[in-house]
């Protein structure tokens, strides 16, 4: 499955990289910002998006209204730091299919992006 | 996990970095919501980092401060307090990842946790920004006790370098010499550097006084501008001790009989060498040296045909005659502390003098020089009935040799002939109790309080810098000012010239 990673970190983003790709998964692209995601989904058409809340110029959750006004379908994990319950569960209501809360296990990651795909 | 670390380090660097220059942006504007912003946005991203690589005190602090931020987010405003912490919270910060860099254990959170709890339930935290930073201390705070300690062992030291430097040199073993020599430079650096730990601003004295002068002037119904000039200048603790009643009594007097309805007092402190010169002047009404003359025939100070032949400088010091003053009324003040023959006496005691400078109608200027310490004073050798004495040469002004022939005796006084002047001489030892041995005499003149003695002694060794030490109180020793140990391990005894008149 090719996979965009949004975190505002690089750290996250490396991390998360390795996971996926030893899952099996190819990540096609990287954006730290939201607006920078909502630009990589259109170019890339991802199957799948990781998406942080806590960004500059755009927050997770506005990135992912953004997404699934250009593709309805669009399959996206939040992966958002511990004390963002209320903006995880906004993030669902505006279309994210599923959520990990870091620290993560990269089980925990595969786990959850086997289950959207399912979905 | 280990591969990460390096990101992690590197990346939570760049975001210390910007929490940095928002914290400053936030200083200069306090409403700039986007900065407020980014700087929660930053701890959040600690936050994560620093859970996923288990840094659990960074991360639970970071969680924290999200939490304390909420506030800040939702007024636009963030309060000073707050940003004050943040200054703290970024040290323990950087505290962390360097501890994690070397690869120590990370700094307990609990004491930042605590103050941010006292923040969020809005109780008094007191801020001290940079004091995470302590790990560069650059002051501490040490008891004079301890100091004072300090000082006599190298005092102690000292002594003994010079009994070593002796006893080395007669052993002839020249790198046994070289040793002693090095060792004795370092024991005279340390004691060089132990004086100047003892040293404190003058400021620590003079502070007192713009507070006292201003209530004083006030209780007159006087107007008074006060200026302190040179407060930074240090000197010895030893001298700090002494200087504020003879100031005081200077003030008083300035405020008292110089400044009659408003005027000017300074104080001003300046460095001459080893000397420290501090005035007290006035533009008040100065001293009507007339007035001075008159009231010392009246009061038998001196004679009328004296007073013929005062000049300007035995008048001054007519001033500091115990006998004498020239207010007629006690003013509430002037009757209360130390009067200035004392101030003189103190001054002149402590190796110092007292000038006067006045000119009547414009104003008096009074100053006290002192040495710097008096702790260690130079001091002149010389020996009575085969025992070692020393004369502290701030009072001496020359020496000279002299058969006892020469000397004369009128009316039971000896004196000197002296170029063109008779000077008195005091035979020091039979002071002491010692025969008197007849032949070649060595005479040190002194000056103390304005007049020249000469006193005999059996001859002089030479200057030595002596570290002097206070004789028991307990003894009666008018005639001695303290004592030292002599570079034999011998100890000598500090003649005071005040007593041996």
């Amino acid at each position: 499955m090719r996979v965009l990673i949004v975190d505002d970190a690089m750290f996250m983003r490396r991390m998360l990289a390795d996971i996926l790709e030893k899952g099996g998964h190819t990540v096609c692209g990287e954006a730290s910002t939201g607006k920078e995601a909502v630009e990589r989904y259109r170019e890339l058409k991802p199957d799948l998006v990781t998406m942080d809340i806590i960004m500059p110029d755009m927050s997770g959750i506005e990135a992912v209204k953004e997404i699934r006004k250009i593709d309805s379908k669009a399959k996206i994990l939040m992966v958002s730091a511990m004390g963002q319950q209320a903006l995880v569960l906004e993030a669902v209501q505006a279309g994210a299919l599923d959520y990990v809360v870091k620290p993560f296990q990269p089980s925990r990651v595969l786990e959850s992006i086997e289950r959207i795909t399912k979905k | 996990m280990a591969n990460y670390l390096e990101l992690f380090i590197s990346e939570t660097e760049q975001y210390i970095k910007q929490l940095d220059k928002e914290l400053l942006n936030l200083e200069s504007n306090k409403k700039n919501l986007p900065s407020i912003l980014e700087v929660f946005r930053v701890f959040h991203t600690i936050k994560g980092m620093a859970q996923t690589m288990g840094f659990d005190d960074l991360a639970l602090v970071s969680h924290r401060i999200e939490d304390l931020l909420g506030d800040a987010k939702s007024k636009g405003e963030i309060n000073s307090i707050i940003l004050d912490f943040l200054f703290v919270v970024v040290d323990f910060l950087n505290e962390s990842l360097q501890a994690i860099k070397d690869k120590k254990e990370t700094p307990p959170s609990t004491e930042i946790i605590d103050i941010i709890e006292k923040l969020k339930k809005g109780e008094e935290v007191k801020i001290e920004r940079g004091k995470k930073v302590a790990k560069e201390i650059t002051e501490i705070r040490i008891k004079m006790e301890k100091l004072d300690k300090l000082f006599n062992l190298t005092n102690e030291l000292m002594i003994a370098r010079s009994r070593l430097l002796i006893l080395s040199r007669q052993t002839g073993d020249s790198g046994l010499i070289a040793t002693t020599e090095t060792v004795s430079r370092h024991i005279s650096s340390l004691q060089d550097e132990v004086m100047r730990l003892r040293m404190l601003p003058l400021l620590t004295v003079f502070e007192f006084f713009p507070r006292w002068l201003r209530d004083e002037a006030k209780r007159q119904q006087k107007g008074v501008e006060f200026a302190i000039v040179g407060g930074e200048i240090e000197v010895d603790r030893s001298i700090i001790d002494v200087l504020k009643e003879p100031l005081l009594h200077l003030l008083r007097n300035a405020l008292d009989h110089g400044i009659q309805e408003k005027g000017t007092i300074s104080l001003t402190a300046i460095r001459e060498r080893e000397r420290i010169r501090i005035s007290v002047s006035d533009n008040g009404r100065g001293i009507n040296l007339e007035e001075v003359r008159q009231q010392a025939i009246e009061r038998n100070i001196i004679t009328t045909v004296e007073a013929q032949y005062l000049n300007k400088e035995d008048l001054y010091r007519i001033l500091v005659n115990p006998n004498f003053s020239t207010k007629k009324t006690v003013s509430t003040i002037s009757g209360r502390g130390i009067g200035l023959d004392i101030v003189n006496s103190t001054i002149t005691k402590l190796g110092g003098k007292l000038e006067i400078i006045s000119e009547f109608g414009k104003g008096s200027c009074f100053t006290v020089e002192l040495p710097l310490s008096l702790a260690i004073v130079r001091g002149m050798i010389f020996i009575l009935n085969g025992q070692r004495f020393a004369l502290p040469l701030s009072y001496i002004q020359e020496t000279f040799y002299a058969e006892e022939l020469s000397f004369k005796t009128v009316y039971h006084r000896e004196l000197y002939p002296l170029r063109d002047e008779i000077l008195p001489l005091v035979r020091v030892g039979e002071k002491l109790g010692y025969p008197s041995k007849p032949g070649r005499k060595s005479v040190i003149v002194s000056k103390y309080q304005g007049i020249r003695r000469g006193f005999v002694t059996d001859g002089i060794i030479g200057e030595e810098e002596i570290v002097v030490k206070k004789l028991d109180p307990l003894l009666p020793h008018t005639l001695f000012s303290g004592c030292s140990i002599h570079s034999d391990g011998l100890p000598i005894l500090i003649l005071d010239p005040g007593g041996l008149g």
